[in-house]
């Protein structure tokens, strides 16, 4: 008892605590479900291969020459075997994608995406207006506002992976981004 | 203390009660498969597992602990340029600045310059030091840019992280150098600190980045209690630089290593009778530099790990000289088993060498060389997918300082739907007596008796055997619509064998002059019943606007153990009430303004006094609140600008006392800042 009368104060403010809680759960409506979880790389690298689906490229990389979605990776990224397995895994359905690994930008004009890793990002940046007029999707892991060269972003924010799009620099080379995409995404003006 | 138990008990049963009726749809780890056929709105709402709490990678979530993250967001809305003083925003965590270059940092109470109870690790590199039993934290100033993220778990956690893992641990996770390519130039100047971090990233080859760092800070002296300046003050100087090699996909091989350098004056307490200045004014240095490789092998759902480190830590101070060097390999792995299974297991052999040296030694072990060899396992058993997951394991771990330990942990973690977890954990941890406990011999001057001068001697005892702690947890999580959410977690903890020193008789001795000498032993004097609750609510409203306020109430009840005039080092030293709230706006493209305001409880200072040291009037830490406020503008060209202040409210204030530490408190001032970065 001596106890309780010594603590009085904190056991006020338990019970505040806890009551504060009800209040609020009771207040909460039903929230929409919630997707699980995932590693960050498994994650960034089904992303790159759904957005694919919502992009219309420029018409000069939808001739003959270029029936299959080509997605190239530079340099060494963590992201690359998850990119293989997902594509693996799907076989059927929609344009075929054949994934490249690449070591240089040499070869990098032939492709559809390029997902550009961390490391490289600096190495490339002044070559990436060229590749996005060359009809290239140019996708990098840091954000837009570090790299404003890319037409895409995927930066980890707190612990999502969100969609950043260079509206007008993807416009102006002549591609078209399904609203689909960009309502999900933070749009650069 | 049973009635209020049951009274907290009683407020949380009908809460469980409630929850227990929700239910809905469960979420997932997500395979290569289902992540494929996933739609895009799907995606963008996976989060990304974030937790290492349990040595692999979890949802922040489903992680059966009170746990918290310091993202980069975080800390680039911070006010903080340093990682103690990051730590404010940690729910549950006591942080105190003691002078210009020490802290008393603690969870869940217990809180001291020496405090032993929390685990810091940088890249799983143990700061722990086993001479002070604490942590330095001005051997922790790492470039804020090189920080990944900060992973805090408050309560035990030495099921899988090993003896001190108590009331917390905090892992520091430092930038792989392909997230630090470029060069970054960050500037502070301000009342209390001036720095000059720079660090540059850069790829060698397809699969090879490196990083390296150097960062100048100057701590500049506190105040006293009139606003004078006062005598602390300390420098460091830091450079260090990290390879990583991605050899195939699934490995990876790093090689990280610092050196650092400083100088520091500090106030001890006066009573010590080593020379040092006139009011305990002290000069010392610090040194130190470490070496770490680590191998990572990481496939789909199994991952391993060898690390092996090399470290050495000088501290010269009160004349002094202490050094560390500590030699560990450490091998963890996960993977699962069958469908229900989650295993997770490791060792680790850690050789450590303490070399003690000075005019007046303070220990009775100068040459001390100790080992720690421990295994662990722990296991997530599904019981109902997705829903409900009891977690078991255990640390085995022998070893000088604390002798053979079993520090077990069980945790069950029930979520009713993917909003929603609540969680319950019991555990055992110890405290590894550091030399200071063992071998300390620490010479006090008291003052007199009966006009003969008087003096005491703190000694550590051999016989000193490791503090101890059960612990019952339990939390609950829940994410609410628009970007709100609330995170409680509730604790019980029974702490046996508490750092005490017992009162000798007095003994006359004639030579060289008569006087009165006591004998001051260190004992497990103590038990102590502790007890508290952590609520965090954040609410992002939306992306650039955000809130939070956190409310921690606890407080402990000692029990003496031992007969006799026994007085407590290990005291409870923690405020029974801390309550913050912090906002960031970004009101404008490029603009963003932060607030962070704290109120502190006072801490009552313990009875330790018997020694004869006398208090001087404020020399203790009353309730103090304490508001940091900063305007940021992104220039452009890679170029940031932050000006603000810290502890705006008073003209300076004081954090901590508990009359056991050997470092003087001062007052933190009042302190304007200004910050740039520029990148590049």
């Amino acid at each position: 008892m001596e106890f309780i009368l010594h603590h009085r104060a904190l056991i006020r403010q338990v019970c505040a605590a806890w009551s504060f809680t009800f209040v609020m759960w009771m207040t909460s409506m039903p929230a929409p479900a919630q997707a699980g979880t995932a590693s960050e790389d498994a994650l960034r690298a089904a992303m790159l291969l759904n957005m694919t689906r919502f992009i219309e490229w420029p018409t000069r990389k939808l001739d003959v020459d270029h029936g299959q979605t080509v997605l190239c990776i530079l340099g060494a990224d963590p992201i690359g075997p998850s990119v293989d397995r997902i594509v693996q895994s799907q076989a059927d359905g929609g344009k075929p994608v054949q994934v490249r690994h690449l070591a240089s930008l040499d070869a990098a004009a032939g492709c559809h995406v390029l997902y550009v890793s961390l490391g490289e990002r600096k190495h490339v940046e002044r070559s990436l207006p060229a590749l996005v007029d060359a009809g290239v999707l140019t996708v990098g892991e840091s954000s837009n506002s570090n790299t404003p060269a890319q037409l895409i972003g995927l930066p980890l924010v707190d612990d999502h992976i969100h969609i950043e799009v260079n509206l007008p620099q993807a416009q102006r080379a002549g591609f078209t981004i399904s609203s689909k995409l960009l309502r999900l995404a933070t749009v650069y003006h | 203390m049973r009635l209020a138990s049951l009274r907290l008990l009683s407020i949380s049963f009908p809460l469980a009660a409630f929850l227990m009726m929700q239910a809905g749809g469960a979420a997932a780890q997500q395979g290569a498969d289902a992540l494929a056929s996933a739609s895009l709105e799907d995606l963008t709402q996976i989060s990304v597992d974030v937790s290492s709490f349990a040595r692999k990678d979890q949802d922040l979530w489903k992680t059966p602990a009170a746990a918290f993250v310091i993202t980069q967001e975080d800390i680039a809305h911070s006010a903080a340029s340093s990682i103690p003083e990051l730590l404010r925003m940690v729910p549950g965590m006591q942080v105190a600045q003691v002078d210009a270059g020490t802290w008393a940092i603690s969870a869940r109470g217990f809180n001291s310059v020496y405090a032993d109870r929390l685990l810091v690790l940088i890249d799983g590199r143990t700061l722990y030091s086993e001479i002070y039993s604490g942590v330095h934290w001005d051997e922790v100033d790492l470039p804020l840019d090189l920080v990944e993220r900060i992973e805090i778990i408050r309560g035990p956690g030495a099921a899988v992280w090993g003896a001190n893992a108590v009331n917390g641990i905090v892992n520091i996770i430092t930038k792989k150098p392909r997230s630090a390519i470029g060069t970054q130039v960050s500037s502070t100047v301000s009342r209390v600190n001036d720095q000059v971090a720079l660090t540059y990233g850069a790829p060698l080859g397809d699969r090879l980045q490196f990083r390296a760092s150097a960062n100048f800070v100057d701590r500049r002296p506190l105040e006293t209690a009139d606003g004078a300046l006062a005598f602390d003050g300390e420098d460091t100087l830091r450079g260090g630089g990290r390879i990583d090699w991605q050899r195939t996909w699934a490995d990876t091989l790093s090689l990280s290593g610092d050196m650092y350098k400083g100088h520091l004056r500090q106030n001890v307490l006066r009573e010590i009778a080593v020379p040092v200045g006139p009011n305990g004014e002290d000069t010392g240095s610090i040194a130190g530099g470490f070496l770490n490789g680590r191998w990572e092998h990481k496939t789909g759902e199994t991952s391993s790990a060898v690390a092996v480190y090399f470290d050495d830590q000088s501290r010269y101070e009160i004349n002094d000289d202490d050094r560390t060097r500590t030699a560990d390999v450490d091998y963890e792995a996960h993977r699962a088993a069958g469908e229900r299974n989650d295993l997770v297991w490791g060792g680790e052999y850690r050789f450590t060498a303490d070399h003690i040296s000075g005019p007046v030694l303070l220990t009775t072990a100068p040459e001390y060389r100790h080992f720690l060899v421990d295994g662990f396992l722990q296991d997530d058993l599904t019981l109902v997918r997705d829903r409900l997951i009891l977690t078991l394991g255990s640390k085995l771990e022998e070893g000088s300082l604390a002798g053979f330990q079993v520090q077990p942990s069980a945790r069950l973690l029930w979520a009713p739907d993917a909003r929603q977890s609540i969680w319950g954990a019991v555990s055992r941890a110890v405290v590894a007596p550091a030399l200071q406990e063992r071998a300390i011999v620490v010479p006090l001057n008291v003052g007199t008796v009966d006009g003969l001068p008087e003096t005491a001697t703190i000694t550590g005892s051999a016989s000193f055997k490791p503090e101890s702690v059960k612990a019952f947890e339990a939390g609950y999580r829940r994410r609410f619509r628009k970007g709100l959410s609330l995170d409680l977690a509730g604790f019980y903890n029974r702490n046996n064998r508490l750092t005490a020193i017992a009162v000798s008789q007095y003994t006359i001795v004639p030579t060289p002059e008569p006087h009165v000498t006591i004998s001051l032993p260190y004992v497990n004097g103590f038990d102590a019943h502790s007890f508290g609750m952590e609520a965090l609510l954040s609410w992002k409203v939306r992306p650039g606007l955000s809130f939070r306020i956190s409310e921690t109430c606890e407080a402990a009840h000692t029990f003496q153990r031992l007969p006799g005039s026994v007085y407590i080092v290990d005291s409870f030293s923690t405020p029974r009430n801390n309550v913050f709230g912090s906002a960031s706006w970004e009101f404008r493209p490029k603009w963003s303004a932060d607030a962070f305001i704290n109120h502190l409880g006072a801490i009552s200072t313990p009875p330790v006094l018997a020694t004869g040291v006398s208090l001087q009037a404020g020399d203790y830490a009353p309730a103090y609140t304490r508001l940091d406020l900063h305007v940021s503008h992104a220039i452009g060209h890679g170029f940031d600008l932050t000006a603000g202040g810290t502890n705006l409210l008073t003209p300076r204030h004081i954090e901590f006392f508990d009359g056991t530490d050997l470092i003087y408190p001062n007052y933190i001032p009042r302190s304007l800042f200004l910050r740039a970065r520029w990148s590049f």
